[in-house]
């Protein structure tokens, strides 16, 4: 495969690999300053009401304690992604139970907890609305009132002051109400899906300390410095370069910690005392404080001709944001440019809303709206199939996307492995020659994601004095592997190993701008930054060898940490001692910079959603699942699954085997498992005895292709996996389930109960007469 | 909180006496801790077992039965020798708690004084027709299992009372017994548990004697007392196994949570009454005889 590359395409160690395993590495609840404080959140009991009076007089009386503050000491700046609706701390009103009104500092954490059972609140309970299709109705309760007053992104949102409906987006294209006419077949169906918590084995947690010069220093395990600093200092008025983010060793994002949260209220205690501040989410509050999974409701039609060839598809989709945006602005903006999944189809009429209800927000969760969206398009696809009794894998290839294929919104589509995923799937479940037996059945499913664009990323690179080579970026680790891919990277242009790489972790003082680990672009963006700015170095790099060597700069070549004459080995020097000259001896130390920004992005026509390119690239999967079914019960039991993953080019085919297994499993959890209670916008099940969180026996391993349909921007032609990898498992069960017992699931998760009942009524149906 | 570790049975009792309600007894900690963690109970004594080592014994004699120190952890009854030969059933059950991590600390006398719907040790104990040895500074007294089990949570150990072993009879040693539990993650608590023991007469098709315990479906554990009846000296069939499981499910108080609603439960209370049934009568059922 990568027979010209000496470290890209290599499964090698992880270069943090040692810390992790032997927990040497420091997270962000490992954190520790001295005259540290500890902070705890007292929230919202209401999902919706006027706050009328706080009372915390007899919290500060408690020994211990060192200060409370309130939304009356937040500065009040609102902060968001591409919409800002939310405060740090509640202002007059809550929107959601959870919700924080104040927070304590105090000596220690059992203190801090004390003190939460000393304030109290007096509410004003307002009507509260907790159904997305209701809030979208003329007369529901209004949860933000200064909709108008919101500052947001031109080309992302357009929202509708006076109702819930934060974003409302289009595509448009052809005509479909012609394309249902020549179609043989239409199909018709609603697609509903849950809440789901990301539960990153570490929880969120911070420590900030509020400098004597006015600055703010946050150490965080966030998934994105920059943006974090971006967040906190909207929120406190301040410029960015007044916080400092540095990053901790994450414990697992998934997208959970993308937003601004608890370091919010932190930074207000820190500036109020003086001290050092440490916060920590226990369990309950990961569940009922930070975000979850957009729930949906996805009403679609789709029309084939009798051939299976798609002519239309008409989609309703609703977002159920929650109380703030967290980026749901963003996540509806991303589904609609592809409601459809990656298949060709001539006429399509998209409405995507995203609306408020009184719940926790909903924000970016690992595959971000797109498990939503093909939990519907695929469910469309199986439809389909069984209407036109044709074979799922076929007319998923008759109508794939394909190099060159013009997508929905007018793309000419580029880097598709899409029928390889689906080829290579079908190859490792023996599709064509599978087996039939009672109870058992298999599912082949296909999709597709993209990664947002008007994301940046930059990268700087350095030689050190002994030779070895400094890789500074903003870029996050949460156990992905990006830190090795991007040392591979550079290793792999400079023409060193990967041992010769030191990664330096995001400090926003000193590493550049990134946007962040977010939407699978690190490998992309980050990437594509490391490699200008190792490419860089290395000119930098051949230009001083060739004054030492006395030779010029184009006849060099840099292997295995020494530049030499090419042809002449012996005549050569080591990369230490050209760092050791430039650095020390010539006051000219070497230092490459690089950086990625998407250039052609079109922002699509908002009366459209037309765009010639609206996304950096598009990340193309298949994914096939076997189950057994009980029938008496109905247990679903998964025998195996295959995730097929175009991932451009693999840069560390191992990490991506461990991205694509993960999230499988995240997948199947939110198939088959997981799923968020509310009862009146309160989370019943907030704890991990209730809710259900795949464990290491409940799912077979997952066997992971690697397809590789290389991007012309890509680094090596790498695109982004980590996202894609959680996508179709739901819909490829609800396919495996349907071929096991004939029953069809369209609203998730896929209990027990709901398959038992499915598997009655349709018993039911079968004994009617006639 | 107050932490004590007392180093003999009597000065633990005496703790206990000493401090009545606010006392609240440790043992491997894989319930209590989670409650204490959440604020669900806040003793003002914590009263760790932790070094009576005496209570963590399993011993067999063919008069006695079988008996197993309160302090016994599920992984040791798992993979007891004593246990596996005399109570096969009862190894099997611990296998199916949780996971093996909780397994490893957690304690059988723990697990009956938490009560956790849909624990699994007290169904397969009630259809052992086990008691539970009581200790107080004011004596011991012996419990039949299903009379341990008071309420939701709740148990006849009064507060200065410790619950030092669990026995089970000599008679239940014998013949067939199946422990049969639904759930969707292996580690979750069973949404139905059915233990059945039972016994043929020596034409190998009537019922002599059975014994059956449910947990999971309703607040507490129970003894399927209706569906017993039904099958007691009876010929077992398939017919008359169904008609009991039917009984059973008619008959039974089921509750709804987040892994369930009553309305399931009601259903496959009568599933896994008829697989635990027929598993015991004729081994039908891939996993039902155990």
């Amino acid at each position: 495969m990568s027979a010209e590359f000496t470290v890209v395409g290599k499964s090698l160690k992880r270069v943090d690999g040692v810390a992790r395993a032997t927990g040497r590495i420091t997270y962000g609840v490992d954190m520790k300053l001295p005259g540290m404080l500890h902070a705890k959140i007292v929230r919202s009991e209401q999902p919706h009401a006027r706050v009328v009076r706080i009372d915390y007089a007899p919290a500060l009386r408690l020994p211990g304690v060192k200060a409370v503050v309130t939304g009356a000491d937040d500065p009040g700046g609102l902060f968001g992604s591409r919409m800002s609706d939310q405060p740090m701390m509640a202002h007059e009103k809550v929107r959601y139970i959870g919700e924080p009104i104040a927070a304590v500092a105090a000596v220690d954490e059992e203190t801090a907890e004390e003190a939460l059972g000393l304030i109290s609140v007096e509410y004003e309970p307002l009507p509260a609305v907790f159904d997305p299709c209701e809030a979208m109705q003329p007369g529901a309760p209004i949860i933000h009132e200064r909709m108008h007053e919101y500052k947001y992104w031109e080309g992302w949102c357009n929202p509708r002051p006076g109702t819930n409906i934060i974003n409302a987006l289009v595509l448009r294209k052809g005509d479909v109400e012609r394309g249902f006419a020549e179609a043989a077949v239409v199909v018709e169906n609603t697609y509903r899906t849950h809440a789901i918590q990301h539960v990153s084995m570490e929880p969120h947690a911070c420590v900030v300390q509020a400098e004597t010069d006015g600055r703010v220093t946050v150490w965080s395990c966030t998934q994105a410095p920059y943006l974090l600093r971006g967040s906190l200092a909207a929120a406190l008025r301040i410029p960015a370069s007044k916080v400092r983010v540095i990053a901790t060793a994450v414990g697992g994002g998934y997208g959970g910690k993308v937003r601004l949260k608890l370091e919010g209220p932190a930074a207000l205690l820190s500036m109020k005392t003086g001290r050092p501040v440490k916060m920590v989410y226990t369990r309950t509050e990961e569940f009922i404080g930070a975000v979850t999974r957009h729930p949906s409701v996805i009403r679609m039609t789709t029309g084939a001709r009798r051939d299976g060839t798609l002519l239309a598809c008409r989609a309703e989709v609703i977002l159920d944001t929650g109380a703030y945006c967290e980026a749901g602005e963003v996540v509806l903006w991303e589904v609609v440019q592809a409601t459809p999944g990656p298949y060709v189809v001539p006429n399509v009429w998209v409405d995507g809303y995203c609306v408020y209800t009184n719940r926790v927000s909903a924000g970016p969760c690992r595959g971000f709206g797109w498990p939503q969206v093909t939990w519907a398009s695929e469910g469309q696809m199986d439809a389909l199939a069984r209407e036109l009794k044709m074979d799922p894998l076929e007319i998923r290839l008759k109508n794939a996307f394909e190099e060159g294929s013009i997508s929905a919104s007018g793309e000419v589509l580029h880097s598709v492995g899409f029928k390889e995923c689906l080829q290579r799937v079908a190859e490792a479940v023996d599709w064509h020659k599978r087996e039939r037996r009672p109870g058992r059945g298999i599912g082949l499913i296909g999709f597709t994601k993209m990664s947002m664009p008007q994301t940046a990323s930059a990268a700087f690179v350095k030689l050190n004095e002994d030779g070895r080579i400094g890789l500074m970026t903003s870029a996050v680790d949460l156990g992905q592997g990006i830190s090795t891919a991007l040392a591979q990277i550079a290793a792999e242009e400079i023409g060193v190993t990967l041992e010769a790489v030191e990664v330096a972790a995001a400090d926003t003082d000193t590493t550049p701008f990134d946007s962040g680990a977010i939407s699978s672009r690190q490998t992309f963006h980050v990437g594509n930054a490391v490699k200008r700015a190792a490419g860089d170095l290395k000119q930098q790099v051949l230009a001083a060898a060739a004054t030492m060597l006395e030779a010029r700069p184009e006849d060099l070549e840099i292997r295995q940490g020494r530049v030499s004459v090419r042809g002449v080995p012996d005549k050569s020097v080591t990369l230490a001692q050209v760092g050791t000259a430039t650095q020390i001896r010539l006051g000219q130390p070497i230092l490459g910079r690089g950086a990625h920004l998407e250039e052609d992005i079109v922002m699509p026509d908002m009366a459209t959603g037309q765009s010639p390119k609206p996304a950096p690239y598009w990340k193309y999967a298949a994914q096939a699942v076997e189950v057994e079914v009980d029938s008496e019960t109905g247990k679903v039991v998964v025998q195996k699954m295959v995730s097929a993953h175009d991932c451009g080019r693999a840069i560390n085919p191992l990490s991506i085997e461990g991205q694509v297994q993960g999230g499988a499993v995240m997948g199947l959890g939110f198939a088959l498992m997981e799923e968020m209670i509310f009862d009146e916008g309160r989370v019943v099940n907030p704890n991990l005895m209730d809710y259900r969180v795949p464990t290491s026996t409940d799912f077979p391993d997952v066997e992971a292709v690697i397809v590789e349909a290389p991007h012309r921007d890509g680094p090596f032609g790498a695109k982004g996996v980590g996202e894609t990898s959680t996508i179709g498992a739901a819909a490829a069960v609800r396919s495996a389930i349907a071929d096991a017992v004939g029953v069809t699931i369209n609203e998730l998760p896929i209990t027990c109960e709901k398959v038992l009942d499915a598997i009655e009524a349709r018993t039911k149906e079968q004994k009617l007469p006639g | 909180m107050q932490y004590v570790e007392p180093g003999s049975l009597t000065e633990a009792l005496q703790t206990l006496s000493q401090n009545g309600e606010e006392g609240k007894v440790l043992a491997g900690g894989q319930s209590l801790l989670l409650m204490l963690h959440l604020g669900l109970v806040r003793p003002a004594v914590l009263v760790s077992l932790q070094r009576l080592s005496d209570l963590t014994a399993i011993a067999y004699d063919p008069k006695g039965g079988l008996r197993l120190g309160a302090m016994t952890t599920q992984r040791a009854i798992e993979t007891s020798p004593l246990v596996r030969q005399h109570c096969p059933m009862l190894a099997r059950t611990s296998s199916l708690i949780a996971s093996v991590h909780v397994r490893m600390l957690g304690t059988l006398g723990g697990n009956l004084c938490h009560n956790l719907p849909g624990a699994d040790p007290p169904p397969a104990l009630i259809a052992l027709d086990a008691t539970v040895l009581l200790a107080s500074t004011r004596g011991v007294r012996e419990l039949a299992i299903a009379e341990l089990f008071s309420g939701f949570m709740e148990t006849a150990v009064r507060p200065d009372e410790l619950l030092t072993e669990i026995r089970i009879p000599p008679a239940s040693l014998g013949g067939r017994a199946v422990y049969l539990k639904h759930c969707v993650r292996s580690v979750d608590p069973a949404l139905v548990g059915v233990a059945v023991r039972l016994k043929l007469a020596g034409d190998g098709v009537t019922c002599a004697d059975l014994r059956i315990g449910v947990g999971g479906v309703s607040p507490t554990p129970y003894r399927a007392g209706s569906a017993e009846k039904i099958l007691r000296g009876q010929r077992l069939s398939r017919d008359s196994i169904s008609a009991a499981s039917a009984v059973a499910a008619a008959e039974c108080d089921p509750i709804t949570d987040a892994h369930g609603s009553a309305r399931y439960r009601r259903k496959m209370l009568e599933v896994f009454m008829r697989r635990a049934l027929t598993g015991g009568w004729n081994g039908d059922g891939a996993a039902a005889l155990c």
